[in-house]
């Protein structure tokens, strides 16, 4: 067997085409057709989603300070989620651009490494944007349940139950780890597209992923000192 | 580019996709969805083709980007060669090329994408163009990748032999 043979036989190929290897102009007319109805993709579907959900925990911290007792702790609180909810949603858009940008028409290395990119720099991000958002639906959800029992936000009960916290720390915790389940399968994924010798892309992926820790740990070094602030600032208040 | 330019491009260089197609997924049912994968993002990024280079290089960019990125979110099986379905009939018109594309299925998928450009005969410096890679660097990649693909080649048709 020598590489001339390899070569023949797949020079043999073209005179023997047979299906599915062949369509027809209706056909591929048909296929085409059918393109201007497609949804969209999954991960921008998945950022549109996230936005939303943002969007309505907005409105439900508007709604309770307006229907709940108003207090400067609570007023400082609200304000600070709609803010905090606010730079998550704008965050989403970047990622939008970074997650969906990347152009198929470039050079197969030079996509993979966008790609790489997209995984380990912006997906992590994305998820605990999105992972954080949940303590704060779940915060909501507890104040609108004791206003519709009880007839008042119970604001300030919640802050001094410990209950409150564990239920926050969980709702952040549990969607946190699948998450990450979730990513490491994809950075596997990725790694298995490297299972040979491309040392350009190798030394730019390492890069990447020294890169990719510093801004994970910026992020959530930024967002818990934010909501740990916040938090911090609404409890002094209410103590004086 | 019009609805009815597409269609014709298409139809007249279907062939280039199927190879894709082949080389990237063992059994029809994955070779189809690739094909429609495939042709959606031509059709998406329609636009984006500026004319600069030949058409053809802009197929292969967009065909070998969807194929290795879906072969990434399926996960590559690491099947041993015992494990595949090898052509059982060496007598057959299509035995050959059924054991080569076999073979190529079990290259890495840059090695695939390299393999599939060398084998449909575009110049190292077009390789390079799609790839994204020098020329230098094409030819010494495709020492290694030949010498691979003809070894998996060979094991494919002994097991049969034997």
């Amino acid at each position: 067997m020598s590489a001339k043979n390899i070569e023949q036989i797949w020079e043999d190929q073209s005179g023997k085409e047979k299906k599915p290897e062949t369509m027809s102009e209706d056909e591929i007319r048909e296929t085409t057709l059918m393109f201007s109805s497609r949804n969209v993709s999954s991960s921008r579907r998945l950022i549109w989603f996230d936005s939303i959900y943002k969007i309505v925990l907005i409105g439900a911290y508007l709604t309770l300070l307006i229907i709940g007792t108003l207090s400067t702790a609570k007023v400082f609180f609200s304000v600070s989620m709609v803010f905090c909810l606010s730079y998550l949603i704008f965050r989403n858009q970047k990622l939008h651009v970074s997650l969906t940008g990347i152009n198929e028409s470039d050079p197969v290395i030079s996509v993979l490494q966008k790609r790489y990119d997209a995984i380990l720099v912006f997906y992590p991000e994305f998820f605990i944007n999105s992972s954080v958002t949940h303590p704060l639906f779940v915060f909501a959800g507890f104040q609108f349940y004791h206003f519709f029992r009880y007839g008042e936000d119970g604001f300030y009960r919640l802050l001094s139950d410990p209950v409150t916290y564990l239920f926050l720390i969980l709702a952040f915790v549990i969607p946190y780890v699948a998450q990450k389940m979730s990513y490491r399968w994809m950075i596997n994924e990725m790694d298995s597209i490297l299972d040979t010798d491309y040392s350009e892309l190798e030394e730019k992926f390492r890069v990447t992923r020294i890169k990719a820790q510093r801004r994970r740990r910026r992020i959530i070094f930024m967002l818990i000192s934010f909501l740990g602030l916040a938090l911090f600032l609404t409890l002094f208040l209410i103590m004086t | 580019m019009t609805k009815d330019e597409f269609d014709r491009m298409v139809h007249e260089h279907q062939g280039l996709i199927w190879k894709i197609c082949r080389s990237f997924s063992s059994n029809e049912e994955d070779q189809k969805d690739l094909f429609q994968e495939i042709l959606y993002r031509l059709w998406v990024g329609k636009d984006s083709f500026s004319g600069d280079s030949k058409i053809t290089t802009w197929m292969y960019r967009v065909g070998l980007n969807r194929a290795i990125d879906i072969t990434r979110k399926k996960r590559i099986k690491k099947t041993s060669l015992n494990d595949m379905q090898i052509p059982s009939e060496p007598q057959s018109p299509d035995y050959d090329l059924e054991a080569l594309y076999l073979a190529i299925n079990k290259l890495p998928p840059l090695d695939r994408a390299i393999i599939i450009l060398y084998l449909d005969q575009l110049s190292y410096k077009e390789i390079g163009e799609i790839m994204g890679l020098s020329e230098k660097n094409v030819s010494v990649k495709l020492v290694r990748i030949k010498r691979k693909l003809k070894e998996i080649y060979l094991r494919l048709t002994e097991m049969v032999r034997s």
